[in-house]
């Protein structure tokens, strides 16, 4: 059995809604979509209703799902639909998204990223590793600009194909290639500002 | 394509894209940006439930079964338990 054919079998469970095959989805994809709002929007309880909000919508629309991409696809697109439509709503209510962003795992201000805000380091090689240097490249994640850090959080955390992202964003396959050298740029040079050092 | 594409004027493009994309997911990897631990499963059934008015997910006997079979068993109930209170409590009004 392909996983072509596993997937469609899959979908028409899903398009009957069955209960069991839905739960199978919400496990399959919650951390993905999750992780994906939690550093679009910013804040742990937003991304969370987001991400149920999310399922809710899939579970609703399973029916008009044609497969003419592939179902992860689709699933990411009606994530990162509402994920701009939640930005702009909390943009209107003047909500700081990024005063309570919590990093996947343990929450780790930035402050305690040690000289990191001075641009000093007396040694580099041990700061390079552990929760430090996580929240350092998670931080500089979100203060890119919403169009390069979803394209960013796509292609680099979620490795997924230039076609995919294309599909996702509506936007066409030069452009994502262009904004994802950007906001690489934008992140590699956000992350040696904190680090006080050149990398790579 | 180019830069251009997204209106904006063009940066300096003094490293390629490859050492660029090479040092970017190095220092992904090295921070081990990892996908965060949450549940929705049961927020989402939540939801669900509430909107289809219980028709899915469903979580207990009242919800399960229609409203009119819910109703009808509930009234069968209370039938039941007014009748036994009647029966045992009618000797003793007679003794008085």
């Amino acid at each position: 059995m392909s996983g072509f054919d596993d997937e469609t079998r899959f979908i028409e469970r899903l398009r009957a809604r069955d209960e069991r095959a839905f739960n199978e989805l919400v496990k399959q994809y919650e951390r993905r979509i999750f992780g994906l709002l939690l550093r679009m929007i910013g804040r742990r309880d937003e991304a969370e209703d987001l991400a149920q909000e999310v399922f809710v919508q899939v579970f609703k629309a399973i029916g008009t799902f044609r497969g003419e991409a592939k179902l992860s696809t689709w699933i990411f697109r009606i994530a990162m639909n509402l994920s701009k439509n939640r930005t702009k709503y909390l943009a209107r209510r003047r909500t700081d998204s990024q005063d309570h962003f919590a990093g996947p795992g343990e929450e780790v201000p930035i402050h305690r990223a040690r000289n990191s805000n001075m641009g000093i380091i007396d040694r580099p090689d041990e700061l390079l590793s552990g929760v430090e240097l996580e929240a350092i490249v998670e931080r500089s994640i979100a203060e890119l600009e919403p169009e390069f850090r979803e394209v960013l959080i796509l292609r680099d955390v979620e490795e997924m194909s230039y076609e995919e992202i294309a599909e996702i964003t509506g936007l066409a396959d030069g452009t994502v290639k262009s904004r994802i050298h950007r906001a690489r740029l934008q992140l590699k040079q956000a992350v040696e500002l904190a680090l006080g050092e050149k990398i790579g | 394509m180019t830069d251009k594409d997204d209106g904006r004027p063009p940066e300096p493009q003094a490293e390629s894209e490859e050492s660029t994309q090479e040092s970017v997911r190095s220092i992904l990897r090295r921070a081990k940006i990892r996908r965060p631990e949450v549940d929705l499963l049961t927020g989402v059934q939540r939801r669900i439930r509430e909107r289809s008015r219980g028709r899915f997910y469903a979580d207990g006997w009242s919800r399960r079964t229609s409203p009119t079979s819910t109703y009808i068993v509930t009234s069968l109930l209370m039938l039941v338990i007014l009748s036994l209170v009647y029966f045992v409590l009618l000797p003793s009004v007679r003794l008085q």
